[in-house]
């Protein structure tokens, strides 16, 4: 495990309940949210269809998809509603200043 | 009073009928609710419960997409989670006063709540030629196959019906370089679904897509040769010719079973908000059953991914004596090229409409006004206003349309607004 430590995104680009999207390569994207004032980062695409998280309904520490009506934990990732039942990928996230940073190996 | 007393008692034997996902709903929700008793699924195909919204798209167009990420669970999911899962079974008959149903091998289940989520049949082309082998219907996931085989790039494909099952293989056998002829009564495609003004644009991207399309015309007769349809003549006297049809008009919801069990059957299975049929122990779900409306006093039968879903979920709660309720407005999504189109709520001609976004750029939402009330939403590209448009139709709230129509105003202030009150 060598994970490597990237900057996302300014704190001041995720307000609360409103999650931001970031690439972080050509193929993948993240969403970081902010809950409660602490933030977190997941993967971006539904692990059930087709669709960016990001542009779902935050709802505190769920995060709803905007097709089908899944819902994941952005704590946990885990899912908590139908027809979700594959967790999402959850990153480590740390502040440094204002920068969001995300603890990723690559993959 | 006799009916809560019944089902205070706990049961210990659910049986589903039905495979698709308003029966895997259940069976998810009655685990979720910490039911610890038998659950078996009769499924009538030869498959676990599949996701059939592919099978007009991804599946057409990549077939080996039907293969990948095309179950809605896992085969150890199901025996992780003690679901008896029984595929190529058919159902004979159903005894609602002894509480047991018969497999048409003669084989008896009994059950003390047993849900009914059939779903429907196609409704097929009642003209000469209407099951000829090049005559496609789109349901099962074999009906995909068979269809993804006919179109060939080049070939000349009739579309009969530009509902949202025509419409989203029109898009797909474009996407193959197959020459698309559309025969649609209505003036437009997916008419009743998006209104008159949404279905004009639609039709128009369609055309530019390359599909030729005749819109008010009917099917009138299949030109015949050596047992295959090799034209289709319209009510309007034009022959198009083609190398198979692909037929989209809908589905009669499998009603029979329940009929004859003496249950109250409409235009579906006739349901109370917590799915329940006319016998107190058998619920009935998804696109077979018929709900109390969300607006009005009426009936309604909706044919929804997440519909069915939600009251599969409904049904597994109310089966088990919990709070449930499947009041909610219609929901559905199209992909057709490159555009998501998501529908919540009520959408017609008769409804004012409130455009936020541009429609050139294909990213936008229409809003539908009842007086100031938020009744329906269609919106195009642009999932994130869908999401809370959901919820402001599902509270059914009044608005301003100055706020909907600005760019600049954050939809979803509205909801924390509501939240407040």
């Amino acid at each position: 495990m060598s994970d490597k430590w990237i900057n996302v995104c300014n704190i001041s680009d995720v307000p609360e309940d409103e999650p931001y999207c970031f690439a972080v390569s050509a193929e993948k994207k993240v969403a970081v949210y902010k809950v409660d004032e602490e933030f977190f980062c997941t993967d971006d695409l539904c692990t059930h269809g087709n669709a960016s998280l990001s542009d779902g309904f935050q709802d505190g520490d769920i995060i709803e998809c905007p097709f089908h009506g899944g819902a994941f934990s952005i704590l946990t990732g885990e899912p908590t509603s139908y027809p979700c039942i594959k967790a999402i990928r959850t990153y480590p996230v740390k502040i440094e200043g204002d920068t969001i940073m995300i603890a990723y190996d690559g993959e | 009073m006799e009916q809560g007393a019944m089902l205070a008692t706990t049961p210990e034997r659910v049986v589903i009928v039905g495979g698709g996902i308003a029966s895997d709903a259940c069976a998810a929700e009655l685990r979720q609710s910490g039911y610890e008793g038998r659950i078996q699924m009769l499924c009538g195909e030869r498959w676990r419960p599949y996701e059939r919204p592919p099978l007009s798209k991804d599946a057409l167009v990549d077939k080996g997409a039907i293969e990948e990420q095309f179950f809605l669970h896992t085969q150890s999911w199901y025996e992780e989670n003690a679901i008896e899962l029984r595929l190529g079974v058919r159902v004979a008959r159903i005894d609602a006063e002894h509480n047991t149903l018969q497999l048409t091998t003669g084989e008896k289940v009994e059950f003390d709540r047993l849900l009914l989520a059939t779903g429907g049949e196609v409704r097929k082309l009642q003209i000469e030629g209407g099951d000829a082998p090049n005559v496609h219907y789109l349901r099962t996931k074999d009906d995909a196959l068979s269809l993804a085989s006919a179109l060939l790039p080049g070939s000349n494909i009739a579309i009969i019906g530009m509902g949202v099952i025509g419409a989203e293989i029109a898009a797909s056998a474009r996407k193959l370089g197959c020459n698309v002829i559309a025969i649609e009564p209505e003036a437009g495609p997916m008419a009743r679904a998006l209104g008159s003004k949404l279905s004009g644009w639609l039709a128009s991207v369609h055309h530019d897509h390359g599909v030729q399309a005749s819109y008010g015309v009917s099917a009138d007769r299949l030109v015949m040769e050596d047992g295959l349809v090799r034209a289709v003549e319209c009510s309007d006297g034009t022959l198009v010719r083609c190398d198979a049809v692909c037929v989209g008009i809908g589905i009669i919801p499998e009603t029979g079973l329940a009929s004859d069990a003496g249950l109250t059957v409409a235009n579906g299975i006739v349901v109370d908000r917590q799915n329940r049929t006319s016998a107190p122990l058998i619920f009935a779900a998804g696109d077979v059953a018929e709900l109390p409306a969300f607006y009005g006093d009426g009936r309604v039968r909706y044919e929804t991914y997440q519909n069915a879903a939600e009251q599969g979920a409904t049904a597994a709660r109310a089966m088990l004596g919990h709070d449930a309720d499947n009041t909610g407005p219609s929901t559905f999504w199209t992909n057709q090229y490159d555009l998501n189109i998501q529908s919540v709520g009520q959408v017609s001609d008769e409804l004012s409409i409130v455009w936020r976004g541009s429609m050139d750029d294909q990213n936008f939402a229409a809003f539908f006004l009842d007086g100031q009330r938020l009744v329906g939403a269609v919106s195009v590209n642009r999932a994130k206003d869908m999401a809370v448009a959901r919820k402001l139709v599902a509270a059914k709230v009044d608005v301003n349309p100055e706020d909907l129509a600005s760019e600049a105003f954050q939809l979803r202030s509205m909801l924390k607004a509501l939240r407040k009150n």
